[in-house]
């Protein structure tokens, strides 16, 4: 009976020893705990308001007609230019993540007299000023509710923050367009200028393209894949277009309004939606597919004219 | 092998048919609240409101987009008093209507076009004043408020609609040939849209190139337990009118699941029975061939 529990403890000793040196080290850079960044933007917003009173969403939603543009949004003078040279999996990785943020929401919770910053989706930095895409459906509640000039109680903030935790506020919508599920919108940049993300030429089936987004659970999640469709659908009850890039790189809830890359590290779309294939539709059975499907580059490169 | 097989089937078959037994009725009775709380909503609202003697109703069409050759149909109708005409989709009427007539019914009206444009044109005969104004959710506009100025040229031409005996009116008007065919045989005056002006009740309008009509489809009966209400707002939105067309961009190009989780369809809860969303419209369509080409 001795012999095992002495072996029991060398082994307890040797492995949790093992571990206790394992996490007492430093850690390789490339492994981020996004979790407490996200922690941070609470406090970061709250210091925001405290400076910025009527930097808060309300604002935002009572000058939605006014900041919101029938045409264009800006000078293309203020996009980066396109990035030429084709770069390896782990360069576009290390330069895209910095274009790509998290955006979220603070909310003021009653019950424990609290506010408090969450991410619900995703977007992505389109100039140093603060001008950023996402999902129409990203921003669609206060689009909608601004249009009425209905505000919501207990609703703060919008803000996006950048891989490395620092956090913009959102400041004026742009442009909405709901039927291609894309929204412009700005930020306060605090001093700080965002890295925006070049606007590719238009991608075609089969060329590569990799998403880094954010869905649930897992900040800035990195997928390969390559576009296997481009379609233009009319509605014929509407006459309105809905243009998609269908690819293949794999993404989820959470991901919405995240940049798609080309292998040069342009944007190449936006994530929007997926759309799944059943063998029995009517019973949501037997899953067989999923379509990925983004908004393509060229939408957001309209936006930008002199 | 075969016993458990037919024991199983049994089990199945009885817990389908228990299931199918408790819906039905709940389905009876989530129908029959629904729409008694619609009463009482339209009660709250309407009170005081003046009925229509009665309402024409049209068969809308409408070439809007020339390039892809797309039509637009919508049921519509003028509410006839002898102050005031008011041209509005039928729809809500009409689905109530079908509601009420078939509450087994897992289907809608299958005449019905299925759209709905929330806009209302009021026609006050006595001042020849025309208004138009829209509705989005619980927010009235106010869009237009004229004076009539029409410059209809009656013609002696005649021809029997319905069983209502009509003469041929013409107008140029915003870029476009109209003629109408109005009638006499019914009290009052009103005419679809803001083609007001004419000595009597306008039962089939088109222009000349056959891309936009109203084409007579019968009389809409006031009911009492379906009235026909003209109220005209008791109040605007307080929002400049310049922003208009971007509000209803937004309103009638997103998902409603979308409106729905703003928040915006609660705030006059109870006290509008027809919050209507331009989404079912024709401000959803993208038009290349304007009605008013001026």
């Amino acid at each position: 009976m001795k012999i095992p529990v002495i072996r029991h403890l060398i082994l307890t000793v040797f492995i949790e020893g093992t571990a206790f040196g394992y996490a007492s080290g430093p850690a390789p850079e490339q492994y981020r705990n996004y979790t407490k960044l996200l922690d941070g933007v609470t406090a970061q917003m709250r210091d925001y308001l405290a400076s910025h009173p009527e930097g808060n969403i309300d604002s935002v939603r009572h000058n939605l007609l006014e900041t919101l543009a029938e045409g264009p949004v800006a000078s293309p003078r203020w996009l980066p230019a396109r990035h030429k040279k084709k770069l390896t999996p782990n360069e576009l990785y290390d330069l895209c993540r910095r274009s790509s943020l998290v955006f979220g929401k603070m909310d003021y919770v009653s019950q424990v007299d609290r506010d408090s910053a969450y991410s619900t989706a995703s977007a992505v930095a389109l100039t140093a000023d603060g001008i950023c895409a996402t999902n129409y459906h990203v921003i669609s509640d206060v689009v909608i509710g601004g249009a009425l000039d209905h505000l919501v109680k207990g609703d703060k903030m919008r803000f996006v923050m950048d891989c490395d935790g620092r956090a913009y506020p959102v400041t004026a919508v742009l442009s909405v367009d709901p039927v291609n599920d894309l929204a412009i919108f700005k930020v306060d940049p605090c001093g700080h200028p965002l890295t925006p993300a070049p606007i590719g030429i238009d991608a075609s089936p089969g060329d590569a393209v990799f998403c880094l987004a954010n869905p649930t659970g897992a900040y800035f999640h990195f997928t390969d894949g390559m576009v296997s469709n481009c379609t233009a659908n009319l509605d014929k009850r509407t006459g309105q277009t809905r243009y998609i890039l269908e690819i293949t790189a794999d993404y989820g809830v959470g991901a919405s309004g995240g940049p798609v890359f080309d292998e040069y590290g342009n944007l190449a779309g936006i994530v929007s939606s997926t759309l799944s294939l059943y063998a029995n539709p009517q019973q949501y059975r037997n899953f067989q597919m999923s379509f990925k499907q983004t908004v393509p580059a060229f939408l957001i490169r309209d936006l930008f004219a002199d | 092998m075969n016993f458990k097989h037919i024991i199983a089937s049994a089990l199945v078959l009885s817990l389908a048919l228990g299931t199918l037994a408790q819906q039905t009725p709940q389905g009876k009775n989530d129908s029959s609240g629904m729409l008694s709380k619609m009463k009482e909503e339209e009660s709250v609202y309407y009170a005081g409101t003046d009925t229509a003697r009665y309402g024409v109703r049209y068969k809308m069409k409408y070439l809007f987009n020339k390039e892809n050759n797309l039509t637009f149909k919508e049921d519509r109708m003028v509410l006839v008093t002898p102050d005031v005409s008011l041209d509005m989709s039928y729809e809500g009427i009409g689905e109530m209507r079908w509601r009420a007539a078939y509450p087994d019914s897992k289907s809608g009206d299958p005449s019905l076009s299925w759209r709905l444009t929330p806009s209302f044109y009021f026609y006050f005969p006595e001042d020849n004043r025309q208004v138009e104004t829209y509705r989005i959710m619980s927010d009235e506009f106010l869009l237009r408020d004229t004076v009539c100025a029409n410059n209809w040229t009656v013609t002696t031409d005649e021809r029997t609609i319905g069983q209502y005996k009509c003469r041929k009116a013409t107008l140029d008007k915003g870029g476009r040939h109209w003629t109408a065919w109005f009638t006499t045989d019914l009290p009052y005056k009103a005419a679809p849209r803001d083609f007001n002006g004419l000595p009597g009740v306008v039962l089939d309008l088109c222009d000349a190139d056959g891309e936009i009509a109203w084409r007579f489809n019968g009389l809409v009966e006031n009911l009492p337990d379906s009235k026909l209400y003209v109220k005209f707002p008791d109040r605007f939105s307080k929002i400049d009118p310049k922003y208009f067309p971007k509000i209803v961009r937004i309103y009638s190009l997103s998902d409603n699941n979308y409106i729905q989780r703003s928040g915006v369809a609660d705030r006059q809860k109870g006290f509008y029975p027809e919050q209507y969303r331009p989404a079912m419209g024709l401000d959803a369509c993208l038009i290349d061939n304007p009605i008013d080409k001026d």
